[in-house]
């Protein structure tokens, strides 16, 4: 409805135009006469004309009065021509030109925009033709329309006066004119200063010079040279202004024409500022488009704006206009005067070279990272050789806690996908992987070089989001949480494209693409990268304690009856305990000893392995069998304290010279030590499956439990052999509480004595060189700790034992710690290797891969 | 009459049958050597759900050489013990501290016989397998009972031992030990009510000990223990609760005073 009426006013208003002009042959001619002065162009604008410039205006005219367009009926017999002063255009009428012109070449480019067209050839033209930035301009912006919301009142109230000015001739009402006109300067000038001080000295000093120059055409106020009966005529100021926009393609031309009237010293006469604005292409001689507005006294500037043409490089486009004040009286023009023709021309530049467009890569993945979200202790690392099992592919992480108890999830690991160019906001895909455990060995790893082997759930691990956006550094990061099974290994894939990502697939240690090709850890173009193999590991954290000095490894008694002995002789000797009762000894628990008493030391005498002979008791509960080695006569008078020894000398310094002193004494005093040696199959930090048997299974003993206390108590025996009867021993332990932590495995080692009475070879019979309290796959969990016998070491007991495999070293005491520490750990007997194989010997120092299967596959927690 | 003879001659085919097949699985499982006997010989044949079974295995050298067998029973872990109900197929058994003494062998003279620590079967050693992910979790629980008791309910079973002989320590299994287990009464079904998947409890009745190192568990367990023998005295579980909290007594009083004693030595 609105578009209809609009269209009606303007058809109305070109058949009126048609009608004035029908009516009015002389104005139209009167236009044309007046164009093709070249001297109306110099009173109209202040543009030094060279003699070039004189030729162009000469053309334009031209073109313009081919054109024959006109619609003003000019007065010619009162046409006065004006000449331009060198008055500078004052402040007040600079800054109001500035807002109504930033209004409205806002309002053109909203306009614009509504059809389609490239509005900000308007809007943006203070900052591409002028000296503005784009935040000085939003500035500017805000004061023209805060300009406006002060002014558009004193308008209508202008407009209000004036007209009742005209019904009454009342000339005071002219002084509230005036009054109002004061305000809108003030408030001009006001705006001004406080653009100058949003924008800065050098800022605003630019732009004002930019006013003077270029936008007003260096344009200076007419100095009224008034003719004689015209009274006083208003001072005009206005410009022609061609649009460019060469930033874009294709480059748009446009114009823009305004006239104000200044100085509104005419009091008792009504002139109208009035242009007829031509855009004009001066190398083609043609005009795209011809317009005229006429405003309001002093208040309502005349102004055309051009509509929008597609402009060709390099030929030359002006805006040409002429201007007249018209007097009004009443509705009737009256009078006129013509101001000139100002004209303002662009020649359109080549465009700039197109640059060649470079086409644009697709971005993809070229490289996929691991970093633990919270760092641990050990962090992620080079994933080190330890044949044949581990050949050292990739990294290795220690997932588990650094302390007991500790907060902090050290499974998850930040997955970082860079992709080139480095660009944001690209969807990067991940997908996790199971890798083929790299072993040959098909106990370790029975589905030979298939993938899908971990131990742990989920059998890949756990993405936290199969995409993410890659950040303003080209980077993209998901998190992902392993699993505890040490040995488990993962890969991560990543692309741009979420097909390649589905397409990856697990071959062996490597990851293939949809065509089957291996995908490299180090991309260039690759569609798919993809991380290295990220191996866990685990730390067994290692108490470690022994018993204090031997106390009390003997039998105290005395002899029941004097007994002679010759030197050299073997007898049977009567004892009793100390207080005279039944001595009640373990029978034959003296083989290989010693009796003391005051008058001298006797051997005992026996030999076990020559059963049913005659020698074949040592002692018996109340008697034992000693051989005279004194060298004389020894008379055993009855009631005197004897004490007897056993063959126990764990460190081998007791027995015959040259490794011992000859004076069994059961250890007295001696410390039970668990040597560093003892620990050389658990060396600390140390990846060498040689020094660390656990390496193989992808562990790491740690010891960083550091109360040790190797004095606390001592116990010749241990109670039994049921777990119940090794716990007792484990008195000492620091942590206590760790021993079922999935999360920090800890197993306790204490060096001790000797196992049960009957287990301790005195007599020869079973020997049990250390004894774990349970195998935790085996018994609901059990499983803590150990005892390491050392005496059960020595050279008499282990050599004296059937199941000695020969090799010295294994028969060392750390052998018994790798063998107790793989019961701990899920191995057992007949694993083979340090287990023992299916005769109970056990063969070497390292673990079977039997054993390697279990703790990999099966372990909870030591 | 003619329908009845019928029956009965198609019942005796049938009952043949089985026999037949019976025998020809007896043959084919029994891997007894020709020159070893290795048996099995339980306390009793009949048990109560939840009592301990007891197995007391013999190897006897029938051959004229000497033969190499292993001196220690399920203590060292190369006595294994097997179990399967009446229709399903044996699977290994785990006793508690199983396993953990370092075995030999020594030679088993012509004639001569070896017997092994009376084996005690009730509560079954389980891996957990909560952390694994199925198909670990298949292969770890491959062949085990995976029932907290060893005979989880009324029913038909039979216990078999394997163990390894000769210098390549060839397998060598027992024959079947055959029992059955019977549901609780009276007073013993009270009292099965009230300890039935008590792993405490179990490993008293079976071991004379408790595992946990917990005193004030132990002494809620003793207490527990000591409620049920005086209010169920005719229980079959009260008669062996009763000498096993006993010996758990003595072992403890035993421990403590030997530890103290080694404490205040070590201290002077």
């Amino acid at each position: 409805m609105r578009n209809r009426l609009i269209f009606g006013v303007l058809a109305l208003v070109v058949l009126s135009t048609f009608a004035v002009l029908g009516n009015s042959p002389e104005y139209f001619k009167g236009i044309l006469d007046s164009v093709v002065k070249l001297e109306f162009a110099e009173v109209f604008s202040g543009k030094n004309t060279t003699r070039k410039e004189e030729v162009k205006q000469e053309k334009l005219r031209e073109i313009i009065r081919r054109a024959e367009r006109s619609r003003f009926p000019v007065v010619k017999s009162k046409a006065v021509e004006r000449k331009a002063s060198e008055t500078e255009i004052s402040e007040k009428m600079l800054w109001r030109i500035v807002f109504d012109f930033k209004k409205k070449i806002e309002e053109k480019g909203a306009e614009a925009n509504s059809k389609g067209e490239r509005g900000t050839l308007y809007s943006n033209y203070l900052i591409r033709q002028g000296p503005l930035s784009t935040e000085n301009d939003q500035i500017l912006k805000q004061k023209s329309q805060q300009y406006f919301l002060e002014v558009d009142p004193l308008i209508q109230n202008a407009r209000t006066i004036r007209e009742n000015y005209d019904k009454t001739k009342d000339k005071s009402l002219l002084d509230q004119v005036k009054g109002l006109q004061r305000q809108r300067d003030e408030i001009a000038l006001r705006l001004r200063d406080e653009i100058k001080q949003a924008f800065g000295e050098e800022a605003f000093n630019g732009f004002a010079n930019f006013l003077k120059t270029d936008f007003t055409g260096g344009m200076k106020s007419f100095q009224p040279n008034i003719p004689e009966g015209f009274g006083n005529v208003p001072v005009p100021v206005g410009e022609t202004l061609i649009l460019w926009d060469e930033t874009a393609y294709p480059t748009l031309i446009s114009g823009y024409t305004y006239l104000y009237l200044d100085l509104f010293f005419s009091d008792f006469q009504s002139w109208n500022p009035y242009i007829e604005s031509y855009l004009v292409n001066y190398s083609t001689g043609s005009i795209y488009e011809f317009g005229w507005n006429e405003g309001y006294r002093d208040w309502v500037p005349a102004e055309v704006f051009h509509s929008i043409f597609i402009s060709n490089v390099g030929q030359t486009y002006c805006t040409v206009a002429d201007g007249w004040a018209l007097l009004y009286d009443g509705p009737m023009v009256v009078d006129e005067y013509y101001y000139g023709q100002p004209y303002d021309c662009h020649t359109v530049n080549a465009p700039p070279p197109t640059p060649t467009p470079t086409p644009t890569p697709t971005p993809n993945v070229v490289s996929v990272t691991f970093s633990q979200v919270t760092p641990s202790t050990q962090n992620i690392t080079p994933n080190p050789t330890v044949l044949p099992h581990n050949p050292g592919i990739g990294e290795r992480i220690f997932p588990d806690d650094d302390f007991p108890d500790d907060p902090v999830n050290r499974r998850v690991v930040r997955v970082t996908a860079t992709i080139s160019p480095a660009i944001p906001n690209v969807n990067v895909h991940f997908r996790n992987f199971d890798l083929d455990d790299p072993t040959s060995n098909t106990t370790v790893d029975p589905n030979g070089t298939f993938g899908n082997d971990n131990s742990g759930t989920p059998i890949a691990g756990t993405l936290s989001s199969m995409s993410s956006v890659t950040n303003g550094s080209g980077i993209a990061t998901v998190d992902f949480t392993v699993t505890r099974q040490p040995g488990d290994n993962f890969a991560i894939a990543a692309s741009t494209a979420e097909a390649q990502a589905n397409g990856v697939n697990v071959a062996g240690i490597e990851l293939t693409n949809s065509s089957g090709q291996n995908i490299p850890t180090v991309c260039v173009t690759e569609l798919v990268c993809r991380s290295q193999m990220l191996t866990v590991w685990r730390r067994l954290h290692i108490e470690v304690d022994s018993m204090g000095p031997v106390v009390e490894n003997r039998a105290l008694g005395r002899i029941a009856t004097t007994t002679r002995i010759r030197s050299n002789e073997v007898r049977t000797i009567p004892l009793t305990a100390s207080d005279g009762t039944a001595a009640n000894l373990e029978p034959n628990r003296f083989e290989g000893g010693r009796m003391t008493t005051g008058f001298g030391a006797l051997r005992v005498e026996c030999n076990l392995t020559n059963i049913d002979t005659t020698d074949d008791f040592c002692n018996d509960f109340n008697s034992v069998r000693v051989r005279n080695t004194s060298g004389g006569l020894l008379t055993l008078i009855a009631g005197i304290p004897i004490q007897l020894y056993d063959d126990d000398d764990f460190n081998d310094n007791d027995g015959p010279p040259p490794t011992g002193d000859g004076s069994l004494d059961g250890d007295t005093d001696e410390d039970i030590p668990l040597r560093e040696t003892d620990l050389a199959l658990l060396t600390a930090d140390n990846d060498d499956p040689a020094a660390n048997i656990l390496a193989q299974a992808y562990m790491r003993p740690v010891y960083d439990i550091v109360d040790r206390d190797d004095d606390g108590f001592f116990q010749a025996n241990a109670f039994g052999i049921a777990a119940p009867d090794i716990r007792p021993f484990f008195i000492d332990r620091d942590l206590t509480t760790t021993s079922t932590d999935v999360e920090f495995w800890t197993v306790y080692i204490l060096g001790a004595y000797q196992s049960a009475v009957f287990a301790d070879n005195d007599p020869p019979g079973l020997l049990v060189f250390g004894h774990a309290d349970g195998i935790p796959t085996t018994s609901d969990g059990d499983g803590s700790g150990f005892a390491i016998f050392q005496e059960a070491h020595s050279s008499k007991e282990i050599v004296a034992y059937p199941n000695d495999p020969g090799d010295p070293s294994l028969r060392h005491v750390s052998t018994t710690v790798g063998h107790e520490i793989g019961h701990l750990l899920s191995g057992q007997h007949g694993d083979g290797d340090i287990m023992t194989d299916g005769t109970g010997i056990i063969r070497s120092r390292r673990f079977h891969p039997t054993t390697i299967r279990r703790i990999r596959s099966q372990l909870l927690h030591p | 009459m003619k329908l009845q003879r019928i029956s009965y001659v198609f019942g005796g085919l049938l009952a043949a049958l089985v026999l037949g097949l019976s025998w020809s699985m007896v043959g084919l499982t029994q891997t007894t050597s020709k020159e070893l006997a290795f048996r099995g010989t339980p306390n009793k044949e009949i048990f109560v759900l939840g009592e301990p079974v007891s197995v007391k295995f013999e190897i006897l050298n029938k051959g004229d050489t000497d033969v190499k067998v292993h001196a220690g029973g399920v203590e060292t872990g190369f006595l294994k013990v097997f179990v399967r109900n009446d229709e399903g197929e044996y699977k290994r058994y785990f006793g508690y501290g199983w396993g953990l003494i370092l075995g030999r062998m020594i030679d088993l003279s012509p004639d001569k016989s070896v017997t092994y620590n009376e084996v005690r079967i009730l509560w079954n050693g389980k891996t957990d397998v909560s952390h694994l992910n199925e198909s670990r979790a298949r292969e770890a629980l491959n062949g085990r009972i995976t029932t907290e008791y060893a005979f989880p309910e009324p029913g038909v079973y039979f216990v078999k031992g394997i163990s390894y002989v000769g210098e390549n320590a060839q397998p060598i299994e027992s024959e079947p030990v055959r029992i059955e287990v019977a549901a609780p009464e009276g007073d013993d079904l009270a009292v099965w009510n009230r300890i039935k998947g008590n792993r405490e409890i179990a490993l008293l009745l079976q071991t004379g000990a408790f595992d946990t190192g917990k005193e004030e568990i132990k002494r809620e367990l003793t207490a527990s223990i000591e409620e049920i023998i005086t209010r169920y005295p005719n229980s079959m579980y009260s008669g062996y609760l009763k000498p096993n909290l006993e010996k758990y007594k003595a072992d403890e009083l035993r421990r403590k005073e030997s530890m103290e004693r080694a404490k205040i030595k070590a201290n002077n």
